[in-house]
Order: structure tokens, then C-alpha cells, then sequence
């Protein structure tokens, strides 16, 4: 049934090289990576298509890891996290640690999540039907605590920005009227903030303007080995049981349909926050769980979106988004009854999904160093060419003008918070949690008809139960390690 | 000597990166002064196609701009026929995703361009409601061209798998009886399923709580897991979970079945005082900014025909059970014009409307 050809394999190590390449230059988003990589392989037949695609996806995941260790600009939205520690990490002098742990993390999340795929994809993608508004909204809720943990001691500072984000998230179309709101009238805001490219320009461009105004260059480690890349066996040790709950985490919320890496990999950092009681170091100073938890969850992610995909049909994140609209260019509708006629896909797919992702480990370990690399660069060609990707990165997202111009205010805006003391993390949670949080909310009690039963249906429905149970557990936790675990004031 | 050979690889990547991104798109960057919507020329395309050999169109690649992200049905529709019409033109064709604001992003960016038909617009039936929704002005056919508009989808209503309701009567007779007790999730406020479920009020005295979702997927979802009690979306994006058994495809939104789905009843059947009112697809079509050359739209238009022609448009549309239309010139201007008046009165009549069409002189039309 299954024809393996050989050059199958070269579509994928080119697919996860594009991926990796694109993933880990800033702006340069996964979701970016396939809508290019998927309309160059339109007129292809549909299985040396997929190969290129599924080995893109991989790649891109890994990629987008590599810039937010080392220049603290997260390559793709799944990567904010990993900025957290894996940025303080690099301070430290211990780059090629982190990218280490960060790369074998991702292999065993990818692994994880593809195994959960093979295995118990096709019974469990039923069980992501059952999340509804109200589950969706106390999940988004649950990342939106995190502001506690970006703040860094500097907790009223750290929710102005939260309360900023979920602000700038509300410009544009109502979602639910569809009215326009806080446009000022422009058609700049008519499309809303793409959080994107805010993030791009609270990254990358403030980051360019913070280093124009430095004089010296950036902290650069002398030496890189690649047999440094491979991970430290005391190091996996310790974090263990973080990879573990973090790649249930990130394969289940992969697994919701709407919800992919990103919401992933934050969840899985504010679980293992509340969790891990006696971290490696403090959280945000260089924690190896801190960069495990994430990376682990992007990665199991993928596996969980592709199952809801091939299951129901239904795109589990923006990226199977545009896997699936591959599909039906190929004339080809996925879901069910495909699964059962058209199987082959389901096992191509995971073929190419396991030979991408241990693809994708070699190559990042042989380019990263590469990218490290990058840092020797003097800073007179070094920012120029990250406010150039920058731009790029942010025009190439909608084809649109405009999120340059947004790319570029958010730049400032990052600068002037960061040069007035004020994390720009929770900013971005803000923009990305914000709308899912109020559209969901919206949406339940337009569901339930009344406040009183709204209400109710958080306990009254099953999952939503749990997951409140978890919610107020990891507050429970939390409250007893804050204050070992945060010191204020940072960089 | 190592360094260097990266610098070099980075460079190029950089260079290959940009030179691609322009390529692609240098016509939307630039927006030209005057708003090429306010020349109050009202363009007739010529019935006859007039093929001549001096016209200098293109001569350079076209970008065809889609107003949602790729993969979504009007994205899909326009790589159906794109590629197709690319081989007949003899030159690129390239398909930009601008999504954003209802895809009133893209339109306006198209009419921000010089009209030389190198940036045209490839729009759907939302385009009818950007004015009464509020959205942005702009309207169909008084700030664009329609080149053709190519095929229509078909709604249908949908309920969870163990929902109580096997038929559309038991459905709509529940909605009658309990105002309000039944939730309808619609891809979003003036979507065709939103305008679906509307009728059913207006006509049929039934009443819906709309639950809007951020595009037909979630809406989708939300039916097969029970979040919703019903959903009313396109039949290429349910056929599937239907056959699938996750979830129960009641009546589609025509008076005739659906080739192919002969389960399917359609709604017009079974009630008459609706059978007026629909097929109420949405529609799909190529679009140039008001103020582009005649000869280049009358060329547009014969490619268009020409690729709408070829058996593999035909295949296409089959497998994705998409009903082929075929209109231009005045009779899409009609089309639109019935299309945009229809919509946009019954958002208003039902209360869901932010603007009177008054406002845009869309006048009423009974039928």
C-alpha cells in the first residue's frame, strides 16, 4: 500500500533544513515556513509535497529555539518561552547547554507526540470535541498567570504590561459583532495588532535599539563544540519529570483544535513553574526547566495537531491550518472517513513526521553551532541585519504593509519599557491570550444565555471541573515557592 | 576561512529571501495617491471578447490578492482556478494572502494600487456586507470590477451526532416553539451562515441565540463536540464528519440536492415560504479595482472563461462539491447588486446590522 522511495528522505532533510533555517530567524514564523513551503510545492504530487511540508514543520519547530537562546529573540511565537530561561541561560556563558538540552528535549517531545499519535490518536481526538468556550477559556486563563512569573519581582509593573497586551489584543474586528474597535478610524488598525508582529518588534526590534545605544558587543562564548551539543546526562536527569508532564501538556493542547505550540509551551512553563518546587536555579535566571518544559511541549504539539487533523479534519493549530488547505488543493478532504479510505496519508505522515523530527535534532545540532556562530559577527553587521529580517519577517506575515509599521511602534514601545524597568513579556502573553480569553468567555455565556448559569456549567461540566482543579492547585503550590523563587529585578 | 563561508550562506539566504518577498509582491507595496474608487466612470465590459494582438497585458507577473489566510475556502477556490488561468495568460499568476478585518484588509490594499491589472482581487460574498456590518465602505461593485465570479458553495445545517433532531422540520418546529433555546455557532456576525440562520428567523418565525466563532473550522468544532446545538456551514467542510457519523448533516440550503449527497434534503422542499430566498451560497469570484483599462478586464475575462473551461475546473469543483457559476459584465453586476441588497436588508431588518444600507443607497428589493 505504502511506496517508500528513497528521495522521499531528501525532501525531508531539505524540508527540515528551510524549516530550521526559517524557524530560527527572527519573524520568520513556522506558520510562514509552510504557507511558503506549501505553495512551492502546489503543482507537486501530493506525497513528495507532504514529505517537504511534514520535514518543514519539524524543522521550523526546532528552529525557532535557536535565536530565543541566543540572542533572546524568539524565532516563532512557540519559542517565547524558551527566551524565559533559555536567554539566562546564555548570560551564563552556557549557550551550548542550553541549546543542547534544548534540542534533545524537542527530539523526545517530537517522539513523544508522534508515538501518542500512532497509538492513541484516533481514539483521543474525540475527547478534544469536548473542550468547549468555557474549557478553552480557563486554559487561556491558566497561561495568563504566567504574568506572574515574567514579572520578575516586579509585579504591578509586570500586570500593567499584561493589562496593556490584553488592551492592544481588543484593536480591530469585534469577534463577536463584528464592529470595529479602537481603530482611531485607520485602516492601519482595521485588520487589528497581529501579535506576530508585535512580537517581532518587542523582540527583534527592541533589541536592535537597546544594542544601538550599547556600546559594547554582545557577551560572545569563545568555544563550541558540537560534541558540546549533545546533552549532559546529569542535566536530562534533573529534568525528567518536567519533560514528562510537559509533553502530555503540549501534545493535549496540540491535540485542541485552535490551540497549538504557543499556548503549549507557555501552559507547560506556568505548570512546571507552579510544580518544581526547588528548580535547578530560580526561574527566569536560568532554570534547565525552564527550558525544558517548553521546548518539550512545542514539540509534542505537533504531534497532537496532526492527530486532531487527520482524525476530525479539523486544523489543531494555524499550521495544520495550512496543511489541510494543502489537502484540498490536492482535491483531497481529510477527516474521518478519510482516515478509513485513504489510510495511507496516516502512515506517510508519520513516516515523514519520524524521519523529520530525528533529521531535524542532526541538522540543528550541526547548525546551531552555526547560528551561535553568528554572534562573532560585529555589531555594525549584525543589527542591521537583524532589523532587516525583522522587517522582512514582519511584512512577509500578511503580505501587509502595516504590520511593518506595528512591527516597528512596538519596537519603541519595547525599548521605552524595557529603558523605564518594565518586563515586555507579559505584553505579548496580553496579545496572544487576551482575545482567546475574551472571545471564549464570550462565547460561554452567549452559550449558557445567563451570567447564574455560566457560572454553574465551570463545575457543573466535567473537564471544566478539572482543569479548575488543577488551576487552583498550582495556585496552591505556587503561593508556598514564590518567594524562594523570585528575586526581583534582572538584566 | 569557515567564518567567511558562512557570512557568504547567510547573505545569499538573506538576498534570495527579499528578492523572492518583493518579487512577489512589489505591486501592493505601492499605494498609489488617489483612491482609484471615486472615478465615476460606470464601466460596461464589452459582450464580445476582444482579442487584440497590440494589447501590452501583462508583461510583467500578476498578484491576485485572497483576503484569508491559505488553506480557507476562498483561498482554496482561488488555487483551483489560478494555476489554470496562469497557463492560459502565459504568465505568473502569483496568490497573495492578506487576511485581516474580513478580508476588507486586502480589497482596500488592491484599491490603494494603480488600477493596471497587475493586483487584482480575489473576493467572496463578504464583500456584500462590509458596508452594513460596518466593516469598512467599500461596496462590490462601486469600487470594483467583477472579471468573473467562477462557483458558489452551499450551506447546510448541521447538528451534534447525539443531538435529538434527525430532520430540519423537528429543528426549526423546536426553534419555533422555544424562542431562543437553540444555539447556532456561525463562522462570525454577517457570514452566509449567520445570514442562513437569519432567513429561517425571518421567514419561519423561528429563533436562534447565534454563538459566532472565528471562522467556519471552530464552528465546525464546536457542533461535533455538542457545544452548540446546530451549525449552518459550507458542505465541503462537513461532508466528511458527516459520513464520519461525528456529526449529522439535516438540510442543505437549496432547492435541489446536492449532486452526490442525496441524503441531504433541501430546505426548499420542505418549506416553501424559504424556497424563494435561497440557493443563498456564497459567492466567489475575480475582481479588478474600478478604473482598470477596459481591454485589460475584457482580456481578463476571456482567460478566465478559457480556464473555467478546462476539465480539471470541473474536477475540482466535483470533489468539492462547489456549484460553478459563470458570470461577467452586467450580469454580475446584477448578481452582486440582488446578492448585496438581499444580505444586507435582512441583516438590518433582524436587528444584526450596525448600518442602515440606506446610508450606502442599497436599495431594497422585493422578490
Amino acid at each position: 500500500m505504502i511506496e517508500f522511495e528513497a528521495i522521499y528522505i531528501l525532501y525531508i532533510i531539505i524540508g527540515s533544513l528551510v524549516g530550521l533555517v526559517m524557524g530560527s530567524l527572527p519573524g520568520l514564523t513556522v506558520t510562514m515556513t509552510i504557507v511558503l513551503v506549501v505553495s512551492l510545492t502546489f503543482g507537486w504530487e501530493m506525497i513528495p509535497a507532504l514529505a517537504f511540508i511534514i520535514g518543514s514543520f519539524a524543522g521550523g519547530v526546532i528552529g525557532g529555539s535557536i535565536s530565543a537562546i541566543a540572542l533572546n529573540i524568539p524565532g516563532t511565537a512557540a519559542a517565547v518561552s524558551t527566551t524565559f530561561d533559555g536567554y539566562p541561560m546564555k548570560m551564563r556563558g552556557e549557550a551550548n547547554t542550553a541549546l543542547g538540552l534544548s534540542l534533545f528535549v524537542s527530539l523526545i517531545g517530537g517522539l513523544f507526540g508522534l508515538g501518542m499519535l500512532s497509538i492513541a490518536g484516533p481514539v483521543l481526538g474525540s475527547i478534544a470535541l469536548k473542550f468547549g468556550p468555557q474549557e478553552y477559556f480557563l486554559i487561556t486563563m491558566w497561561g495568563i498567570t504566567l504574568v506572574a512569573v515574567l514579572s520578575q519581582g516586579r509585579m504591578t509593573k509586570g500586570l500593567v504590561a499584561a493589562f496593556l497586551g490584553v488592551f492592544i489584543g481588543m484593536v480591530g474586528m469585534d469577534p463577536i459583532t463584528g464592529l470595529m474597535r479602537f481603530t482611531l478610524g485607520t485602516k492601519v488598525l482595521s485588520g487589528g495588532v497581529n501579535y506576530i508582529a508585535a512580537m517581532i518588534g518587542l523582540f527583534g526590534m527592541k533589541e536592535v535599539l537597546v544594542q544601538l545605544k550599547r556600546t559594547k558587543s554582545f557577551k560572545i562564548d569563545e568555544s563550541y563544540k558540537i560534541r558540546d551539543l549533545f546533552p549532559k546526562m546529569s542535566i536530562i536527569k534533573k529534568v525528567i519529570p518536567t519533560m514528562t508532564w510537559s509533553a502530555v501538556i503540549g501534545w493535549v493542547i496540540g491535540l485542541l483544535p485552535g490551540t497549538g505550540g504557543d499556548i503549549g509551551s507557555l501552559v507547560a512553563y506556568g505548570a512546571t513553574k507552579g510544580i518544581v518546587k526547588k528548580p535547578s536555579r530560580p526561574f527566569g535566571k536560568g532554570a534547565y526547566e525552564g527550558v525544558a518544559a517548553p521546548e518539550t511541549a512545542n514539540d509534542a504539539a505537533i504531534g497532537g495537531a496532526l492527530t486532531t487533523m487527520l482524525t476530525l479534519g479539523i486544523p489543531g493549530d494555524s499550521i495544520t491550518a495550512v496543511i489541510i488547505g494543502a489537502f484540498y488543493m490536492h482535491g483531497l478532504l481529510p477527516g474521518p472517513t478519510f482516515m478509513i479510505t485513504e489510510r495511507k496519508y496516516f502512515y506517510y505522515i508519520l513516516i515523514f513526521l519520524a524521519i523529520g523530527t530525528l533529521v531535524s535534532y542532526v541538522i540543528g545540532i550541526l547548525g546551531s553551532n552555526l547560528m551561535l556562530k553568528i554572534l562573532k559577527f560585529p555589531k555594525w553587521a549584525l543589527v542591521p541585519l537583524i532589523s532587516l529580517l525583522c522587517i522582512i519577517g514582519s511584512y512577509a506575515l500578511n503580505n501587509n504593509i502595516n504590520d511593518v509599521l506595528i512591527m516597528v511602534a512596538f519596537g519603541l514601545l519595547g525599548y521605552m519599557f524595557q529603558r523605564a524597568n518594565y518586563p515586555v513579556s507579559p505584553i505579548v502573553l496580553g496579545i496572544i491570550l487576551g482575545p482567546m480569553i475574551e472571545t471564549n468567555f464570550r462565547q460561554a455565556l452567549i452559550g449558557s444565555k445567563s451570567f447564574g448559569n455560566l457560572m454553574a456549567s465551570f463545575v457543573s461540566r466535567p473537564i471544566s471541573l478539572i482543569l479548575l482543579v488543577l488551576i487552583i492547585g498550582s495556585f496552591i503550590l505556587q503561593s508556598f515557592t514564590l518567594k524562594s523563587n523570585i528575586a526581583p529585578d534582572e538584566e | 576561512m569557515k567564518k567567511f563561508r558562512f557570512w557568504y550562506l547567510v547573505l545569499t539566504l538573506v538576498l534570495a529571501m527579499s528578492l523572492f518577498l518583493t518579487g512577489c509582491s512589489t505591486p501592493a507595496e505601492e499605494p498609489a495617491e488617489e483612491p482609484a474608487a471615486e472615478e465615476p466612470v460606470a464601466e460596461e465590459p464589452a459582450e464580445e471578447p476582444a482579442e487584440e494582438p497590440e494589447l501590452a497585458y501583462p508583461e510583467r507577473p500578476i498578484n491576485a490578492v485572497v483576503g484569508f489566510g491559505a488553506g480557507g475556502p476562498t483561498d482554496v477556490i482561488a488555487r483551483g482556478i489560478v494555476p489554470i488561468m496562469q497557463e492560459k495568460v502565459g504568465e505568473g499568476i502569483a496568490i497573495t494572502n492578506t487576511p485581516g478585518a474580513a478580508s476588507a484588509t486586502a480589497a482596500s490594499n488592491v484599491l490603494n494600487t494603480t488600477p493596471d491589472g497587475y493586483t487584482l482581487f480575489f473576493g467572496s460574498e463578504i464583500m456584500s456586507v462590509w458596508q452594513t456590518m460596518d466593516t469598512m465602505d467599500m461596496h462590490p461593485t462601486r469600487d470594483f470590477i467583477p472579471i468573473k465570479l467562477v462557483a458558489e458553495a452551499t450551506p447546510v445545517l448541521a447538528v451534534p451526532p447525539d443531538s435529538p433532531f434527525n430532520s430540519a422540520e423537528e429543528f426549526m418546529e423546536y426553534a419555533i416553539a422555544n424562542p431562543g433555546e437553540l444555539t447556532i455557532g456561525t463562522a462570525g456576525p454577517g457570514t452566509v451562515p449567520h445570514i442562513s440562520g437569519l432567513l429561517c428567523e425571518q421567514y419561519l418565525g423561528a429563533e436562534f441565540t447565534f454563538v459566532p466563532f472565528l471562522g467556519g473550522g471552530p464552528a465546525i468544532t464546536a457542533v461535533m463536540g455538542g457545544q452548540v446545538d446546530g451549525t449552518i456551514e459550507m458542505v465541503q467542510s462537513m461532508v466528511e464528519a458527516h459520513k464520519g457519523g461525528n456529526l449529522k448533516i439535516l438540510a442543505s440550503f437549496t432547492n435541489e440536492p446536492i449532486p452526490g449527497l442525496d441524503e441531504v434534503v433541501p430546505i426548499g422542499t420542505i418549506y416553501d415560504e424559504l424556497s424563494p430566498y435561497i440557493p443563498y451560497g456564497p459567492y466567489f469570484g475575480l475582481f479588478a479595482a474600478k478604473g482598470t483599462p477596459e481591454e485589460i478586464t475584457d482580456y481578463l475575462q476571456v482567460k478566465m472563461e478559457e480556464s473555467m473551461a478546462d476539465p480539471r475546473w470541473d474536477e475540482y469543483c466535483e470533489n468539492l462539491y462547489l456549484t460553478q457559476i459563470d458570470y461577467s459584465g452586467q450580469e454580475a453586476i446584477d448578481y452582486l447588486e440582488e446578492w448585496t441588497s438581499k444580505a444586507a436588508w435582512l441583516l438590518y431588518d433582524t436587528g444584526a446590522a450596525a448600518k442602515s444600507p440606506e446610508e450606502f443607497g442599497i436599495e431594497r428589493l422585493d422578490k
